[in-house]
């Protein structure tokens, strides 16, 4: 039990903390970036399924996006607080955030900024 | 002519080392060898045999003097720059580009015009101006020393009630608030233009800002406004009072009771659902996991799940507080715009407050 709790603590933090692994080869590959196992995550979720799914983020910057943000901006625990509060609250996002366009589509910029309310 | 006027000017003749009849002289054996030079009433003798080999020997002799005496002076004195130059043209120019918002090259032109004419015609006017090219870049502070400047040196400026108005709205910008009421204030003590009034209602906005209403009511009666202003300024101070903000404290304690609960106390029935969803799924899974004996799966579950609780409180602090914001900003916005504070900036999706009077 000790054990599984440990190496899960430790697997939590390896997913979540910045710059772990090998430096970033962005210029060597721009397409892969295993910084760390979450970014790669999100990484191949904006390459391989994201162009599939049907339907479209309606939100600026887009899910995927504004985790990889918070992660960057914010560090492990306060990105994965505002990614979970992402995922929560866009549902009814009309509400509180503006409109701006992009292209030719009208969306609802919400950047990680935007819900940090203390800075 | 330029050049005639030039070429006769003694001083420039004197600087390149000549003097009139040294140049009469250089003429002379120029033109000798042909024939067309008469002194004393008769043509000069023509050396026919010598006529290429003299005038070699002339150029050569005198190419330097030639070039100084007719070259440069034309140069100088054909300069396509000069008639652009000018005092009017060169305040024009600058705020052509102030008016087309090249703001960086107007900074140039402006600061040009104040070094070339320091006291030209319009100086007052350029100083101002080139406050406002800087303010419009986003040089706050170095468009409130512009304008301190121009206070201090020409306290009589004709822009003075201006250039007091859009340094406090610099200071508003850099965030100190009170220094900006404070010289907006000053417009109303000590100003003379329309100006006046708008400043009256730009410190009438801030305290609304800054919730000071009490003050605001205050000020209010001592202001140089109508009466049926008054009453709309006093109408918005007390929506400003009543405007329906929702705790932070009670939308966090909600969703620490129950996953759900503070986003529906926000009237976010959606993000509810999802909140209380996630959270129950993931609980009742843990849950299960260790009730079957797979204590593993159960831990990590149970991790997952404190990350979507936290998430959850998170969630709900937040949306409260972008909910509060949210409100303060239609209010402000609405009051800024019915008394021409603000207004809307093509450029811009925000709101941003202007001076009519001033640009």
């Amino acid at each position: 039990m000790l054990n599984s709790l440990s190496f899960l603590l430790a697997l939590l933090f390896l997913f979540t903390i910045k710059g772990h692994g090998l430096e970033p080869s962005t210029a060597a590959n721009p397409l892969i970036n295993i910084s760390s196992p979450l970014s790669l995550s999100i990484q191949a979720y904006q390459e391989f399924l994201s162009p599939v799914l049907a339907s479209e983020c309606y939100m600026l910057p887009s899910c995927s996006e504004y985790s990889k943000q918070a992660f960057s901006d914010y560090g492990p625990l306060l990105g994965l607080l505002l990614t979970i509060d992402r995922l929560f609250h866009e549902a009814n996002e009309d509400q509180t955030s503006p409109l701006v366009r992009q292209g030719n589509k009208v969306k609802l910029y919400d950047p990680p900024s935007a819900n940090v309310w203390w800075k | 002519m330029g050049e005639v006027s030039c070429f006769v000017d003694r001083s420039y003749l004197a600087k390149v080392g000549l003097n009139r009849p040294k140049v009469l002289r250089m003429f002379l054996a120029i033109l000798r060898p042909y024939g067309m030079v008469k002194v004393s009433g008769s043509h000069l003798p023509l050396y026919r045999y010598r006529h290429y080999r003299w005038t070699l020997y002339m150029l050569r002799k005198y190419f330097l003097g030639l070039l100084f005496a007719f070259l440069l002076p034309s140069l100088v004195c054909s300069n396509p720059a000069e008639s652009l130059s000018s005092e009017e043209s060169q305040f024009a120019f600058a705020y052509h580009l102030l008016q087309h918002h090249d703001y960086s090259r107007a900074i140039t032109e402006f600061k040009r015009y104040l070094f070339l004419y320091p006291s030209g015609a319009q100086a007052d006017e350029a100083n101002y101006l080139l406050g406002e090219a800087l303010f419009q870049t986003k040089s706050y502070k170095e468009a409130i020393i512009q304008w301190e400047g121009v206070l201090k040196q020409t306290p009589d400026t004709p822009f003075k009630d201006e250039t007091q108005f859009k340094a406090g709205r610099a200071f508003w910008e850099l965030g100190q608030e009170d220094q900006a009421m404070q010289l907006w204030e000053k417009i109303l003590q000590e100003g003379h233009s329309s100006l006046r009034s708008t400043a009256a209602r730009a410190v009438l906005w801030g305290l609304s800002k800054q919730k000071r209403y009490d003050l605001a009511r205050e000020k209010l009666k001592t202001f140089p406004l109508m009466d049926s202003e008054k009453e709309a300024h006093e109408a918005f101070f007390q929506k400003g009072e009543q405007l329906p903000y929702k705790s932070p404290t009670t939308a966090g304690a909600l969703a620490a009771i129950l996953p759900g609960a503070g986003h529906l106390y926000l009237n976010r029935q959606q993000d509810a659902l999802i909140s209380f969803s996630l959270n129950g799924l993931f609980a009742w899974a843990a849950v299960s996991s260790f009730q079957q004996g797979n204590s593993g799966l159960g831990v990590l579950l149970t991790f997952i799940e404190l990350a979507w609780y936290s998430g959850n409180i998170y969630s709900a602090v937040n949306t409260a507080h972008k909910i509060n914001r949210k409100l303060e900003t239609d209010f402000l916005e609405g009051y800024g715009v019915r008394f021409g504070l603000l207004s809307s900036s093509p450029s811009s999706p925000s709101l941003y407050m202007v001076l009519h009077h001033a640009f």
